[in-house]
């Protein structure tokens, strides 16, 4: 046998498993059972991270790459893992990537090693024994296979950071024995939430506290408010509040709830009502830096409500937090109002905030709308074309709300995509990319812009015909072996539901399926709509000229129209240097291109500068110099 | 005349890897004329590679190869590179064929770039232009009514961004060549459609385009009722007859006519136009106009399809009448046309050497129409 040839697609082999491996985005929606196919069994059970996909995508480039030792900790990963293809499911969903065969590797690099070698048993000693104390020996380790999936996050401007402990606490108890533990001791320590916070900020060289385990969920419907533990995410949240009739102001749906609160605080498109900051909060309890537990509403506790823009961040841990539930209503439902003109598409939906109309309003640039209804990334690519060139779509206002609302809303927009031509359009997503009914569209195209035509309430039989939507037509896009889970998936019509999407955000995952997303909030006011274009053309010019890719992603307008919720979006391949490199300058730029516009106008606000201040009332940062303390 | 002086030296063309140019471009290269093609790269295809894909789509092997000039008649000197610049300084002759050809509003800033800084543009890239030929449209004359002449028209109004463009464009060019002594002969085709021999075309508009909506429908709803339950089908009236033939009921609104020149009468006009070295104004049009009826009928006749009817006002509602009626109102103009466009001019020359519009029977529609099927709506043919 020629050992060259022989090794030759072994190197490929591990040359593409390494390519996956290394893209994992850290977004954990592998830790959320999102497409209704439960979670990762091995990561339920052990809670570690190191024992979900996401961990394990870590693992088995170190190991493939020979970072880590064969210890027993990796080794149980690798045994834990029934190859089940939960995960394939959920990653495919969002990034395209298949972990499957990622896992099989590894597996079956472990079997091969095992039948010479036997595991590294890594010593515990006596800070870990002193963990083990609190936590139990399960939610305690130094093993490298655990700590290596704590070490690394997709942001280019992060490093690898390897924690020398990582504990897995239960109860805030738990949570104030370790910080006092690690005062006394000296230990440095960093919290962190569900994914690693895709900005590099939950990486530590000393102990890391995952809070994941802090699953308990309180309703007190009486009160309208929920209690919601630090290892709650925002999907596991709102599908309780949901099921009980409510619903809560969520982000990511993979973000831990608490860690989402003291980030950067809680905005989406319901922000429009709902508010933002401290607007529904109840509560929280925290720990302090010196291990000791308060709640907020103590008189004595310290005011996190308060904000100011030079000050240091929070330094205290949030364990629980209250926040208000919201009631559904029965004849809540969405539409989605095109506009060619960036300017035009933010004066109606500051309009509609304005008059208290709609429970949630976003204006979505193309980007958007063709990412989160696209199944893969090339259908999404083409989708882009054919809502700018085709059917004159730039810019798309989401008004979510009950039927008074959206009667309104409808009354003030000039053309109105209703919620089941929005449905047609998603189901039939293949056909819009092909030649067909949206040429013929575009040949009828004179005063009225191809997207008006569409819009026309007759025109609905004809487009589901035409684009022959439905469940079957939207997985021709993907892979063969799955086309089966997408029609049984899209037969479920929440998945087609605006509403439904926007209480869930589980499309919203997709930004990030080209390439990790470096997310940009700025907080703008509305009073000055073209200094909202002038930020946006600004972010167009710095990305254009770093040479990376780079999008609107959305706004929402707050306090009645005051002031809007700004994001753009800056796209990259992490594991790529050359990108990496480019990113790195772009980030760089960014804020002193937004200084410029703040010395301008002082209240535009970088989030930057509200991050770690979370559970700060947003009245301290939308309405800059109104307040005795400035 | 200046035809024995300037034919000698090669002509540029503009717009040839367009409909008109395209096809105009072939027959000069294939007469063995020197040329010189100014052409936009566009996508991964160079203006060569284009080029290289008309002559194959033309099917003509040239005695004299084209140059081929990349350049973007939108730029200030179409983006050309000194080289470039110095190869247009010979020319004397020009074919100007480049347009955009939209009617719809939201690109009114483009289609007058295109079609007026666009010809400016190509105006000063040749100095010593002796003589211009302006391809311009039977629809410059904008809701001007009656009997169009050959002559510059001051409509009161025009129905879209690109009559408007093409109007201009004629009254620039004609001051343009009127200040610097160049002879100018502007032709005004009405709607070319394909080859009535080969049905060959490289544009699927205008004639095409209720057929094609026509068509992707009927194996929609027959698919509909077919292969599933047919419902979306049956709310729309549309059924199966016995032979097998689908009936869309359907109404083309309006009266009058389509005015439609073949591609190959074009080219025989223009060029013996060009031959002739006349200056002036010419309409390329045909003396009989296609009605809606025989176009309704036609369809009918070929494409296995019912139901079809002409009247004033449609008698139906639904998705379906919602298009037709949206397609009558950006073609209104051009499909139930009453105007005469006088072609006397034109007939002048054309005339005694037999050149005449051929009819659009029925035989050269379904050629017509079974080619841009074959090539599915020109998607198989991009050149």
């Amino acid at each position: 046998m020629n050992h060259s040839s022989k090794n030759q697609p072994i190197t490929d082999h591990k040359n593409k498993i390494l390519h996956t491996a290394r893209r994992c985005r850290h977004y954990a929606m592998c830790k959320v059972g999102f497409l209704g196919t439960g979670i990762c069994p091995s990561g339920t059970k052990n809670h570690i991270v190191s024992f979900y996909p996401q961990g394990m995508m870590d693992i088995t480039a170190a190991v493939l790459e020979n970072r880590i030792p064969v210890t027993t900790g990796l080794v149980e990963v690798a045994n834990e893992c029934t190859l089940c293809g939960i995960c394939e499911k959920q990653c495919y969903f969002v990034t395209e990537l298949r972990p499957l065969a990622v896992f099989k590797t590894l597996k079956r690099y472990l079997d091969d090693y095992l039948q010479s070698n036997d595991p590294v048993e890594i010593p515990s000693d006596e800070f870990l024994s002193k963990l083990k104390a609190i936590t139990g020996d399960k939610y305690a380790t130094n093993d490298p296979a655990h700590l290596i999936a704590y070490a690394n996050d997709p942001c280019p401007t992060s490093y690898e950071s390897i924690p020398k402990y990582v504990v897995l606490p239960d109860d805030t108890q738990q949570v104030s024995e370790i910080v006092k533990l690690c005062c006394r001791e000296g230990m440095s320590y960093t919290v962190r939430g569900n994914g690693s916070s895709a900005m590099g900020f939950v990486l530590g060289s000393g102990l890391i506290i995952d809070t994941t385990r802090m699953k308990k969920i309180v309703f007190d419907t009486g009160n309208r408010a929920v209690t919601v533990g630090a290892g709650v995410s925002s999907f596991e949240l709102q599908k309780e509040a949901v099921a009980r009739g409510y619903r809560v102001l969520a982000a990511e749906p993979s973000a831990l709830y608490c860690a989402n609160i003291m980030c950067s605080g809680l905005f989406s498109l319901f922000s429009s009502s709902y508010g933002t900051g401290a607007d529904n909060l109840i509560d929280g309890e925290f720990v302090s830096k010196d291990g000791d537990i308060f709640a907020l509403s103590q008189r004595d506790a310290p005011n996190l409500y308060g904000f100011s823009k030079n000050e240091h961040p929070i330094q205290e841990i949030c364990t629980r937090a209250v926040v208000k539930l919201h009631p559904i209503e029965a004849d809540e439902s969405a539409i989605a109002v095109p506009f060619s003109d960036m300017q035009t598409a933010i004066r109606y939906a500051k309009k509609l905030n304005q008059r208290h109309i709609g429970l949630g309003i976003g204006v979505l640039g193309e980007e958007y709308l063709s990412t989160f209804i696209s199944p893969t990334s090339e259908l999404a690519e083409t989708l882009r074309n054919v809502f700018h060139k085709e059917l004159g779509i730039e810019y798309l206002v989401v008004v979510l709300g009950n039927k008074h609302h959206l009667d309104a809303a409808r009354d003030m927009a000039p053309i109105v995509l209703e919620q089941d031509v929005m449905k047609a359009l998603m189901l039939g997503t293949p056909a819009l990319g092909e030649d067909g009914l949206i040429q013929i569209l575009r040949g009828l195209e004179g005063e009225e812009k191809p997207y008006e035509i569409m819009a026309k309430p007759e025109m609905l039989p004809l487009i589901e015909t035409a684009l022959d939507s439905s469940p079957q037509r939207l997985s021709e896009a993907v892979d063969d072996d799955l086309k089966a889970f997408y029609e049984k998936l899209y037969s479920r019509n929440e998945l087609t539901n605006m509403l439904w999407l926007n209480t869930f955000r589980i499309v919203s995952s997709r930004m990030g399926r080209d390439g990790h997303l470096i997310v940009s909030v700025v907080y703008v006011p509305l009073d000055n709509i073209p200094q909202v274009e002038a930020i946006h053309k600004a972010f167009k010019e710095l990305t254009d000229t770093c040479g990376v890719r780079g999008e609107f992603g959305f706004l929402t307008p707050v306090d009645q129209g005051a002031m809007g919720i700004f994001e753009w979006d800056m796209y990259v391949d992490h594991a790529d240097p050359v990108e990496v490199e480019k990113m790195q300058k772009a980030m760089g730029n960014v804020g002193p291109m937004l200084e410029r516009f703040t010395q301008e106008d002082p209240r535009v606000l970088w989030i930057m500068d509200v991050l770690n201040k979370g559970f700060s009332r947003k009245e301290g940062y939308f309405y800059h110099g109104a307040s005795f303390s400035e | 005349m200046v035809q024995a002086s300037v034919n000698s030296s090669p002509i540029l063309i503009t717009g040839a890897t367009g409909f008109l140019g395209g096809f105009l471009a072939g027959e000069l290269i294939k007469r063995g004329r020197k040329t010189i093609l100014l052409v936009r790269p566009k996508g991964n295809d160079s203006a060569l590679k284009r080029v290289s894909k008309l002559l194959k789509f033309l099917d003509i092997q040239p005695e004299h190869e084209p140059v081929v000039i990349p350049g973007e008649i939108d730029k200030h000197g179409l983006g050309l590179s000194d080289e470039h610049r110095r190869i247009l300084k010979d020319v004397n002759e020009v074919l100007h064929c480049a347009a955009d050809t939209s009617f719809a509003e939201r690109k009114k800033q483009q289609v007058e770039q295109t079609n007026l800084q666009g010809l400016r543009n190509v105006f000063d890239v040749v100095p010593n232009c002796e003589r211009f030929y302006h391809m311009s449209s039977a629809y410059s004359a904008g809701k001007q009514e009656g009997i169009i002449k050959e002559q510059m028209h001051h409509p009161p109004a025009f129905h879209n961004p690109y009559e408007r463009s093409k109007n201009e464009a004629e009254k620039l060019i004609t001051n343009l060549c009127s200040e610097k002594g160049i002879n100018l002969t502007i032709f005004r085709p009405s709607i070319t459609y394909g080859d009535t021999t080969t049905g060959k075309s490289l544009r699927f508009n205008a004639l095409y385009f209720p057929v094609r909506t026509l068509l992707f429908f009927k194996d929609s709803l027959k698919k509909d009722l077919l292969e599933r339950s047919g419902q979306r089908a049956a709310e729309m009236g549309v059924s199966i007859n016995e032979d097998g033939t689908l009936h869309l009921p359907l109404t083309f609104p309006g009266s009058g006519g389509l005015n439609l020149v073949p591609i190959n009468f074009l080219v025989k006009a223009v060029t013996a136009i060009m031959d002739s070295g006349e200056t002036g104004i010419f309409h390329i049009v045909n003396p009989k106009s296609l009605t809606i009826g025989q176009l309704a009928q036609n369809i009918q006749k070929h494409y296995a399809i019912s139901g079809l009817s002409v009247a004033a006002k449609a008698a139906q509602d639904g998705p379906l009448q919602t298009l037709i009626n949206r397609y009558l109102d950006v073609y209104y103009p051009y499909f139930c046309d009453n105007r005469i466009f006088d072609d006397f001019q034109a007939k002048k020359i054309l005339e005694p050497l037999g050149i005449e519009c051929p009819e659009l029977t029925s035989d050269v529609f379904k050629r017509c129409m079974d080619y841009a099927i074959e090539v599915g709506w020109g998607s198989k043919i991009r050149v």
